[in-house]
């Protein structure tokens, strides 16, 4: 199964236990295999299937409180 | 110490910051439960009904799960369902920050020995509050400043929402200790600087007490943790940390006998001497030597200024009765001399012949001061 790469900017995040809250929201949606978001810099890795599409990460970072951009989506085997 | 402004900070930080993201891992941890237990439920019948098997239709590739944060609260679930995690996370967070407190004062009391090592650590503590305070107030360039945990502990806190135990939510609270925001740092910073294991200890748990009404409110009421409208909140709580951070400060300055503190500018300002005239009058030498008796309770030094006078040998009698507080480290930072009072009993310091002028005298934290007036 071939797997997509999609970098987003959160914004709003102020302290680890935000980073912690958009990966766990993140890695609550089907399809997402893991979710690295790192404060200092506002940005989450999200690895994901090929069925879950760039809106339902930024759904997912919406529904843990932050708003998000789509910086990059890079296709990974 | 204001313990009305630590519950205050507290409270205001249950609805910003931390607290709210905080909120959020419990919220999709409850859920999480909730979901598990019922397709538990729903696996049993099947079973019952003789579908062999069901329970591994669970993976739908490529179809969303139910949103956890935005779940509301099924059907079947009552008011004490969704309290009692609320409650077990704060209960976990109340146990380990408490403990930290006191870990924090027990420390920040040891450092404290040397009045002039404490007040140096006094006034680090007050600028890395002012520090997170401005950041919390939402000040540019201040806002970005942030504690950032090594992976292995935001690891440990992510491993918590995702348990299955009955124990999670208490866990999940006592797990945030490894992820503190600024205004966390900076109550622990308080704590350190309180003056005793105990007073360390309450700071926190003041704190967390503080956090629990709007904490529980926002995940009780809204059953989602997003961040609320919380902008004037987080201008206010920065402003009260920085404050805190200030109090500290002068706290350190009194204890380093700087001679600016708020005490002295408020004093220059008034066009008034920084010390009033000595409420206590000086006592009759007996055999050439003049005792002053001070008494130091947990709320300050009884007569706050007294007066001595210049050229005669010169005695302290300091009387505590149950003194608890930073008071019973005792120093006279202009000549050097320190002492640790014990909680109940009287302690004679000798300050050989004085000469004219004022001899401050503080707590090692700086909190509680007093003043020998020698003419």
């Amino acid at each position: 199964m071939s797997h997509r790469t999609v970098t987003v900017e959160v914004a709003g995040m102020h302290c680890a236990s935000c980073g912690i809250l958009v990966d766990d929201c993140l890695e609550d949606v089907d399809g997402v295999v893991s979710s690295q978001t790192s404060v200092k810099s506002g940005q989450c890795v999200a690895v994901v299937t090929e069925s879950v599409t760039d809106a339902d990460v930024l759904a997912a970072v919406v529904e843990a409180g932050y708003t998000g951009t789509v910086l990059a989506t890079v296709a990974t085997s | 110490m204001n313990w009305w402004a630590i519950f205050g900070a507290g409270l205001l930080a249950g609805a910003t910051t931390c607290a709210v993201a905080q909120g959020g891992l419990l919220v999709g941890l409850i859920n999480r439960q909730k979901k598990a237990a019922a397709e538990v439920q729903g696996a049993q019948v099947l079973v019952t009904a003789g579908a062999t098997g069901a329970a591994k239709g669970g993976t739908k590739t490529g179809a969303r799960k139910p949103a956890p944060k935005a779940a509301p609260a099924t059907g079947s679930s009552t008011a004490t369902d969704d309290l009692v995690p609320v409650a077990g996370f704060l209960l976990g967070k109340l146990v380990i920050l408490t403990l930290a407190g006191l870990v924090l004062g027990a420390f920040g009391s040891f450092i404290a020995l040397d009045a002039r090592i404490g007040g140096l650590a006094q006034l680090v503590a007050a600028a890395i509050m002012i520090v997170f305070g401005l950041g919390a107030a939402g000040v540019p360039g201040f806002d970005e400043i942030q504690f950032t945990p090594p992976a292995s502990w935001t690891r440990v806190v992510r491993r918590s929402t995702r348990s299955q135990s009955a124990f999670a939510p208490f866990l999940l609270g006592v797990a945030v200790i490894l992820i503190p925001c600024g205004v966390t740092i900076s109550m622990m910073l308080l704590a350190a600087t309180a003056g005793s294991a105990a007073a360390g200890g309450s700071v926190m748990a003041v704190f967390v007490l503080g956090t629990a009404p709007m904490f529980t409110a926002y995940g009780f009421l809204t059953q989602r943790y997003v961040n609320p409208d919380s902008r004037r909140m987080s201008i206010l709580l920065g402003i009260v940390v920085v404050l805190m951070g200030l109090f500290t400060l002068n706290a350190s300055l009194t204890a380093l006998a700087s001679p600016i503190t708020a005490q002295s500018i408020a004093a220059k300002l008034r066009g008034t001497p920084a010390v009033t005239a000595p409420v206590a009058a000086a006592p009759a030498p007996v055999g050439g030597v003049q005792v002053l008796k001070i008494d130091a309770t947990s709320g300050g030094y009884s007569p706050s200024s007294i007066a001595a006078k210049a050229g005669v040998e010169t005695k302290v009698v300091f009387h505590t009765d149950n003194t608890r507080s930073c008071i019973v480290y005792t120093t006279f930072p202009t000549i050097g001399k320190q002492v640790v009072l014990p909680d109940s009993g009287d302690t004679e310091i000798d300050l050989g012949t004085l000469a004219a002028g004022e001899i401050p005298i503080s707590c090692s934290m700086g909190m509680y001061t007093g003043t020998i007036v020698v003419s």
